[in-house]
């Protein structure tokens, strides 16, 4: 058992919920996920996103189209499907779930200590 | 100095070192080795690299003249070294669901309770699943088997401590161990943590040690027998398990006993649990205690102080102990005694099944009758004895379906109840009086008329003050004190006698069917009439009250002799006849006065002697016209009479 591996592991749970929650915001191209991550301290590889972005639009979660763009080749604009847009509800529901929880848990936890 | 080329990059010309070039060569490669596998391979490379060429663009603008190798670097440490890939990549399959392993599932077809299709306890569902049948066959085998041997309850019982139900976890890999569970005891924790081991229900180890407490009382209330040597058994099996399985302690010893995953959740779920309990409340605000007064009172009294709040923790936890036992004791007891009472009720409906045609008129109210036992007394008893077990034991669940049916079912009991008593009491509805028959009596000489009471022993009786019966096999009859003496002033100067009878009809033609059948036992010979007080009904006429009156005239100045044993009574003139016909005492002596009875007594000469008042000249008189045949000697009169039989009454 290593910090890294179980800090990794608590992040990875989070990860897609948070992509989400971008795209759930307004279409979005995959730097700008990265970059509104990055502003959010939450780290993360272009090679793991683009990966998991090409996952959700192939379940049916996320659907793109090409903007051309002047400083480069076109991007790709990404939003929620409809089905992707329940999911992601859900997936906020089990973060407020388990949030609450940890707070709980680690408030008490922070209580009893003297 | 470096070379430079170009190269058509995602469309675009890009100036880039050669170096650089071949860094970006390789791990392009690299990534397209890395996602091998994805099957959207293809579209990731093509994205990755239009980001690259975006990043070129970028940079190229800013001023530089062509692409380096720090550059090349730079963008693969933000797209992600491979090694990082690799790593993200190895960490998320463990949470793909899509790559992750399924959990085994049942390898040879395994036998578990369905508890999802239960009605009790989910065996014959369970049985069905394995066997591949439909739950109803299985169902009603088991209701055969119960019903017409009395086989299914234990063999159920078994079965339903035995086989595991299906909405337990049953992940064998996990080392589920036997403890004993503290937070769900009862007294050790021994029948709890066998549930947690075995994944059963808590109360069926529960019910397994106690059943031979049960099934004893059972026995003696039923069969006046025993069932012997079961008892001490379990007692000393539950000590044993109490003496060597340890009691899980620790978080990790719980979930092992309960045999859960130790993960996030489970860890909450216990931790939770456990802070919910209130002993630790209670633990905790005696510690505070405890540490605020160490605070205080450092030293010698710090130390003192804490051991006396220990003591008084212990004393407190004590005396609460105590209190809960006494408050279960005497729920339990309570309980038991509403219970028993029922119970008593419902036994000695059927104990008085056999004199049921006694009161009960064609087959529709004997059915109401039993339906009125079944559903009146019996099933709140038996839902009365479930409520009971169900608080001693703490379960939760609360079944609507047998909750709704025994009320209903109560309901039922209560319906067929009042039309029974409808039914029944349309016989009782009024009292009717026959006719007064004069009974025919040669007239006698003495100015005296004796009652004796006799009491014709019939077969096989039960002795009781006022029922007596045959057998209870053969019930033919019932015979109770129903003939009364009535004594009145005589409208002439001789004795007459009347023979009245009164019975609960439903209607005057019923009433007469049933004078028919009153029957009272009596006979005047001479100066003596003597009686049986007890009339008999039968199964025909039923019981209805029926009652005979002997109406005896007694002329003004004459006598009445009635037995030591009986009263008279002023108001009425009717007499009491009580079951003590050998007290021994002189039989005692009314005359008919002007104004009514009046006790006298008779002196040796055979003349009567008033204790209280002076006598009147009338009596005197007709005592001396009148010879006088009474003997002198009264308690002769006793024995002779029991064997008197002129007229062939005894049998």
């Amino acid at each position: 058992m290593s910090i890294e591996n179980t800090s990794s592991q608590m992040r990875k749970g989070i990860l897609e919920f948070c992509i989400l929650s971008i795209i759930d915001q307004g279409e979005v191209y995959p730097s700008e996920i990265i970059d509104r991550m990055k502003e959010a301290k939450l780290h993360i590889f272009e090679g793991t996103l683009y990966p998991l972005l090409t996952r959700l639009k192939n379940a049916g979660l996320l659907q793109y189209r090409w903007v051309e763009s002047s400083g480069g080749p076109p991007r790709k604009y990404f939003q929620l499907t409809e089905a992707g847009k329940s999911f992601y509800d859900e997936l906020k529901n089990t973060w407020r779930e388990i949030a609450d929880s940890v707070h709980q848990i680690t408030q008490s936890n922070s209580n009893s200590t003297k | 100095m470096k070379q430079v080329i170009h190269i058509n990059y995602q469309g675009r010309v890009v100036p880039i070192e050669q170096s650089a070039f071949d860094l970006l060569k390789s791990y392009t490669e690299a990534l397209s080795v890395h996602f091998e596998n994805e099957p959207e391979k293809e579209e990731i490379i093509h994205d990755i690299k239009d980001r690259i060429a975006e990043l070129f663009e970028q940079r190229l603008k800013k001023g530089n003249a062509c692409i380096t190798d720090e550059d090349v670097n730079a963008i693969i440490n933000s797209i992600g070294k491979i090694e990082d890939l690799e790593a993200a990549v190895a960490a998320e399959e463990d949470t793909n669901p899509k790559t992750a392993k399924t959990s085994p599932d049942s390898g040879p077809r395994r036998l578990y309770r369905d508890e999802t299709q239960k009605i009790i306890g989910g065996v014959c569902a369970g049985l069905a699943k394995y066997f591949h049948v439909d739950v109803v066959v299985i169902r009603v085998i088991a209701a055969i088997l119960f019903f017409s041997f009395g086989v299914g309850v234990i063999p159920y019982l078994v079965l339903w401590a035995a086989i595991p139900g299906s909405s337990i976890n049953q992940v064998v890999s996990q080392q589920k161990k036997l403890f004993r569970d503290g937070e769900n005891k009862l007294i050790g924790g021994v029948c709890a943590g066998l549930s947690n081991y075995f994944g059963i229900d808590i109360w069926i180890p529960r019910i397994v040690f106690l059943l031979p407490f049960i099934t004893t009382v059972f026995a003696k209330l039923w069969y006046w027998g025993m069932i012997e040597g079961f008892t001490p058994g379990t007692i000393l099996v539950y000590i044993i398990c109490w003496l060597v399985i340890p009691e899980a302690k620790t978080t990790s010893e719980k979930l092992a006993m309960k045999g859960e995953p130790v993960n996030m959740d489970s860890i909450q779920k216990s931790v939770h649990a456990g802070l919910k309990s209130a002993e630790k409340s209670i633990e905790e605000a005696t510690q505070k205690l405890e540490s605020t007064i160490k605070e205080k009172s450092p030293g010698f009294m710090g130390e003192l102080s804490a051991f006396f709040t220990k003591i008084i923790r212990g004393l407190v936890s004590i005396i609460l102990f105590v209190l809960k036992v006494i408050a279960y004791f005497l729920l339990v007891v309570v309980a038991i005694a509403v219970l028993a009472s029922l119970m008593g009720v419902g036994l000695s409906s059927i104990a008085l099944w056999e004199l049921k045609d006694f009161v009960l008129t064609g087959d529709t109210q004997t059915y109401l009758f039993l339906a009125t036992v079944v559903l009146f007394i019996i099933v709140p008893a038996i839902g009365l004895l479930t409520w009971i077990i169900r608080r001693i034991f703490k379960l939760q669940k609360q079944r609507a379906v047998l909750r709704v049916s025994f009320i209903s079912a109560w309901i039922l009991g209560w319906i067929s109840f009042f039309l029974l008593l409808a039914l029944v009491g349309r016989e009782y509805k009024k009292e009717y009086a026959s006719s007064v028959e004069e009974i025919k009596a040669t007239p006698f000489l003495s100015d005296t008329i004796r009652v004796q009471d006799f009491y014709r022993e019939t077969e096989n009786e039960f002795s009781d003050n006022n029922f007596h019966l045959s057998s209870i096999v053969e019930i033919d009859s019932i015979h109770y004190e129903g003939v009364t003496i009535q004594i009145r002033k005589s409208s002439d100067e001789q004795f007459h006698f009347y023979v009245r009878k009164k019975t609960l009809a439903r209607d005057a033609k019923a009433a007469k069917l049933l004078f028919d059948e009153i029957k009272p036992e009596y006979v005047i010979q001479d100066s003596l009439l003597l009686f049986n007080p007890r009339i008999g009904v039968s199964r025909k006429s039923k019981l209805r009250g029926q009652r005979a009156t002997l109406v005896i005239d007694v002329p003004e100045g004459k006598f009445v002799q009635i037995p030591a044993h009986a009263s008279v009574s002023e108001i009425q003139r009717e007499t009491w006849y009580f079951d003590d016909f050998n007290s021994g005492e002189p039989a005692k002596l009314f005359q008919m006065r002007q104004d009514g009875l009046k006790e006298t007594q008779k002196d040796s000469n055979g003349d009567s002697i008033s204790p209280i008042e002076n006598q009147l000249l009338d009596s005197t008189d007709n005592k001396q016209n009148q010879k006088s045949e009474v003997p002198t000697d009264f308690k002769s009169l006793s024995i002779p009479v029991m064997l008197f039989d002129p007229l062939g009454f005894l049998p």
